[in-house]
């Protein structure tokens, strides 16, 4: 198997938990865009979190959420009251603990059970431009479409599983 | 009433689980980011229950657990984890944790583990379990966003 197809495999298993994700827990409807793009370069929404996935594999997650749908999640992962000025200061806090619980839910699908697979605290960045590929890695990308905009995923890497170039 | 001490990098996530372990009616008398610092809120504040996350910088939860488990052999703990993985709870577990939470944390999922740890607080949570209904269906009330 091609190093993209890899790479296709798991965004493909991340995706399909993170509609779960949206759906049943944050009650967010979704619409998969159904298709991975192989790219050089992705745009970046104003909030974005990276995770990196080691240990057996080898490669990095990026989440970026549309503002108003980051607004949205946030809302509903808090749990009681909140002011304004508490709000804000969880957006950032709630970007990377939402792409941390889409990816955890993700492991048993991975090769292998996901035995081995190490991941690393989310690490959330603020308007930043855009990511660009560089020689040797792939880059898959891929979007989940709800009412209050879209949410990207994008694996970047050389992915060292079985059977994968 | 429980004394807890809450670990985890994630500000949202520390804030939710103090929100809820007040809302069974305990109190959080410590809040920890890492491993690290888990140690020494542990060895200062005493707490009776320990809510620890697994992946964090620094020191991560389960050689947190080992080590607080050196410290203190009936240290009672609660995993928070995101992970499905199974090599993850069972490590956890066998590291001498209490048992497992996975994310998203609710009310009463959490009720139900300090149950389960706990069995004569059962009183106590009960009492609380009337305003479980309340909470949880509680819209958020925000302004200007």
């Amino acid at each position: 198997m091609k190093k993209d197809e890899c790479l296709e495999q798991l965004l493909s298993v991340i995706t399909y938990r993170a509609e779960l994700f949206l759906n049943d827990e944050m009650e967010i409807k979704t619409m998969c865009e159904g298709q991975f793009h192989s790219v050089n370069k992705i745009e970046l929404k104003k909030y974005t979190t990276v995770i990196g996935i080691g240990g057996t594999l080898n490669c990095l997650f990026y989440t970026t959420y549309d503002e108003l749908l980051l607004d949205k999640l946030t809302q509903k992962f808090i749990f009681g009251e909140i002011d304004k000025e508490e709000f804000l200061a969880l957006r950032e806090s709630a970007a990377g603990e939402i792409a941390n619980t889409i990816i955890g839910h993700s492991i048993t699908d991975f090769p292998n059970r996901g035995y081995g697979v190490t991941l690393t605290p989310p690490s959330t960045i603020e308007d930043a431009k855009s990511i660009l590929n560089t020689e040797g890695t792939g880059m898959i990308t891929t979007s989940l479409f709800t009412p209050y905009g879209n949410i990207e995923f994008t694996i970047i890497g050389p992915f060292k599983g079985e059977n994968c170039a | 009433m429980l004394k807890v001490l809450v670990v985890d990098d994630s500000l949202i996530m520390r804030r939710n689980i103090t929100k809820m372990v007040e809302a069974l009616g305990h109190k959080v008398i410590g809040e920890a980011k890492d491993g690290n610092e888990a140690i020494v809120f542990y060895t200062r504040l005493k707490p009776d229950l320990v809510t620890m996350d697994i992946t964090m910088p620094e020191m991560d939860g389960i050689t947190a657990v080992k080590e607080l488990k050196k410290l203190d052999k009936d240290v009672k703990i609660i995993m928070v984890t995101s992970h499905g993985q199974e090599e993850m709870v069972l490590n956890a577990v066998r590291s001498g944790a209490s048992g497992y939470l996975l994310k998203p944390v609710n009310l009463i999922k959490l009720r139900d583990s300090l149950r389960k740890i706990f069995p004569d607080l059962v009183d106590e949570t009960v009492i609380a379990e009337q305003e479980i209904v309340l909470l949880e269906n509680e819209p958020i009330k925000l302004q200007e966003i």
